[in-house]
């Protein structure tokens, strides 16, 4: 198995440690480190998974006109049921349209069925519960952009949410096996329970890295998500 | 007219407030100001100013850079007003704007030294009629409310007055370009106390030239995007400084500094290289204003770092040293993560860092964590953690390659003594966060440890 992390020197917020948490998880897949100065992997091998995490919108716009001469590409690959794990800001340049709040309208790679709103005087940041299956997930969603995902392609239900009056109720987008997250909070080391499912998925029989501490960490912290009593009130006031 | 009364009004109210506030024995930094731009929207705008207004930005270092050149124009017998304390936002700023103001709204002093908050700098500036802008430097901060550094200069742009000076940080490969259309001038520091050369530090914002794929050439990577650089083609490199730290006497604890082709020794504050930068900065700054060279020389003889910021005694075996390290911001945290690791003394450190102010969850992701240098507590015999973040911290150290076994976590302050070797000779280190309740956390703490050892 290939997973190829690309543009991972432009990562912000830490989520480089998410990717290398992924590959101490992934015992055995080879990881391949492609950097802004040179073309990706996938444009002449297969790779089985592609991982693109967050990073300054300066560097988005970068990245995308990179990628665009690689956009057939990358829609096989899409169809051919590789896995790709987009996280948070990344997503920016994946869906159908990117537009900013002054109504200017930035080019994206068109790959996915969503539409993007950028607004630069509305920084957001807010802590949630969501529901993936049967298991919950803690995180935080931080940034600029909303996503306007038709609820077909919907990933996980919100359960708790700390931002006021929102009426988030369905987010993430999930087609073939393009999985598209909005928030942070280093994803793999958080949230053990979907780590292990994944773990289980590739067929690996082994236990996460630090497994006992990420285990103690998100208990923790579910624990003090469903008992903030500001969350419990943005939650109840929707 | 119905403006101007409007002013006064705001002006007379928030003078009161603040009075109100301070016979209560609260400080009042930022009220007053909340109070004066309820009566009066465009109050910075209107309020009388003194004529010389110097502002300070930056990620790290703004509050000492203010602090210093206040104190040197205050040693100089020069009056200012400054908003010494840190409230830098709108409403921290007409605060202290009102301070040089009569009741009437007359203003009484020609001299401001303002810190302004980075993302202030957008509503700020156009209505402050500054004289000059000193940006220490520009760093990954609070993801949460700052994004990225790329996002900042854009504020800092939008607000930007092209009638203005900016001192800039010549080796701030990012902060250095803000204001093409405006004067600036440079100060710089050489690898004067022999740091490594390549900074192996995870943060690294400016990798390739801008607007090319070509990898920038640093000569000397101080950490992150701050050093000596240059592109293949050398069309892209530092710009030349003006105020040049280019060597330490270490005889004297001078640093030695080359002003437009001279040189002179100036009386070191602290051996640590960012309080250099803000010395260097400051001095820049009340240079490029027009004050001479050795009445500021004379002044900076006189001054210590404020207390509450850095703490450092010796009691038997131990030294004992209460530093801030900034919440929630990656960079400061590593810096001085690094400047510990390279004492070479055995060390304990104490990590306290909480959002005290609230009982709430602060709505923050483990970014800032797992942005942090932890790897240089490698040289730190124990880690000790008073945090309701320790799990995210734990990990974040953890997938730093720092063994379990160092790390304690400590559930009250008192139980911190359980964790110190009375015979071992060693360093032990406070680091703290910047608000008042941290800072008194951070005093209590000192006064256990120090208790205790002086029992010894």
């Amino acid at each position: 198995m290939i997973v190829e992390v690309l543009f991972s020197e432009f990562y912000t917020y830490g989520e480089i440690e998410n990717v290398r948490y992924l590959a101490k998880m992934l015992k055995g897949v080879d990881f391949i480190y492609t950097s802004y100065d040179n073309e990706p992997y996938f444009v002449n091998n297969d790779v089985d998974m592609l991982v693109i995490e967050p990073m300054a919108e300066h560097y988005l716009a970068m990245v995308c006109d990179k990628l665009k001469p690689f956009k057939t590409r990358l829609q096989t690959m899409i169809d051919d049921g590789v896995y790709f794990f987009i996280v948070n800001n990344a997503m920016d340049i994946f869906g159908r349209t990117l537009k900013l709040s002054d109504g200017k309208e930035l080019d994206t790679l068109g790959l996915l069925d969503y539409e993007t709103i950028r607004n630069y005087d509305k920084r957001y940041a807010y802590l949630f519960v969501a529901k993936y299956q049967d298991i919950e997930i803690c995180a935080n969603n931080t940034g600029f952009s909303t996503y306007c995902i038709p609820d077909k392609y919907h990933l996980y239900s919100v359960e708790l949410n700390g931002i006021k009056a929102s009426d988030i109720e369905l987010s993430g987008y999930h087609k073939h096996n393009v999985y598209a997250i909005e928030f942070l909070s280093h994803f793999f080391i958080m949230n053990p329970l979907i780590s292990k499912k994944i773990l289980a998925h590739f067929g690996i029989d082994e236990s996460l890295p630090f497994e006992q501490e990420a285990l103690e960490s998100y208990n923790h912290q579910l624990k003090l998500f469903k008992n903030d009593a500001k969350l419990l009130k943005h939650y109840q006031s929707k | 007219m119905k403006n101007l009364i409007k002013t006064s009004l705001a002006n007379f109210t928030g003078k009161t407030a603040k009075k109100v506030i301070k016979l209560l024995k609260r400080r009042g930094t930022h009220t007053p100001g909340v109070v004066a731009r309820k009566i009066d929207r465009n109050i910075l705008k209107n309020i009388a100013k003194p004529q010389d207004i110097y502002v300070i930005t930056g990620t790290n270092g703004k509050t000492t850079t203010t602090n210093l050149v206040a104190d040197i124009l205050e040693g100089m017998g020069i009056k200012s007003i400054s908003n010494r304390i840190g409230s830098n936002t709108y409403a921290g700023i007409v605060t202290s704007l009102l301070d040089g103001n009569n009741y009437f709204g007359k203003n009484k002093i020609k001299h401001a030294v303002l810190e302004v908050d980075e993302q202030w700098c957008t509503v700020t500036l156009k209505d402050l009629h500054i004289k000059s802008l000193t940006i220490t430097n520009l760093f990954q901060d609070s993801y949460e409310r700052n994004a990225n550094i790329f996002y900042i200069v854009e504020r800092i742009e939008k607000g930007l007055p092209e009638n203005i000076k900016l001192i800039l940080n010549a080796e701030d490969s990012i902060s250095a370009y803000i204001g093409k259309k405006n004067q600036r001038v440079y100060f710089s520091v050489d690898n004067i106390f022999n740091d490594h050369e390549q900074s192996d530090g995870k943060i690294k914002d400016l990798i390739y030239v801008p607007e090319t794929d070509q990898r920038i050439i640093w000569d000397f990577n101080r950490y992150n995007h701050i050093g000596k650089y240059h592109s293949e083609d050398f069309t892209f490199k530092n710009p030349k400084a003006k105020y040049h730290v280019v060597g330490y006497n270490e005889v004297n604890n001078n640093l030695i500094v080359k002003e437009d082709g001279i040189i002179f020794e100036m009386p070191n504050i602290r051996k640590n290289i960012e309080s250099v930068y803000n010395q260097i900065a400051a001095y820049a700054t009340l240079r490029e204003n027009g004050f001479k060279r050795e009445d500021i020389l004379q002044q900076m003889l006189k001054i210590k770092t404020v207390e509450s910021r850095y703490i450092s005694e010796h009691i038997g075996n131990k030294e004992l040293i209460s530093m801030v390290a900034k919440g929630y911001n990656p960079v400061a945290n590593s810096c001085v993560l690094n400047e510990i690791s390279n004492n070479p003394k055995p060390k304990t450190v104490i990590y306290l860092f909480d959002n005290l102010e609230s009982k709430y969850l602060d709505s923050k992701s483990s970014a800032w964590a797992f942005s942090i240098d932890f790897k240089y507590l490698a040289t730190v015999d124990r880690f000790i953690i008073r945090s309701r973040h320790y799990h995210e911290i734990l990990l974040a150290v953890l997938m730093s390659g720092i063994d379990k076994s160092k790390i304690v976590r400590l559930d009250s302050l008192e139980a911190v003594t359980e964790y110190l070797d009375p015979h071992k000779q060693e360093c032990i280190y406070i680091l703290h966060d910047i608000e008042r309740e941290n800072l008194a956390q951070a005093d209590k703490m000192y006064k256990i440890v120090k208790e205790y050892v002086g029992k010894i």
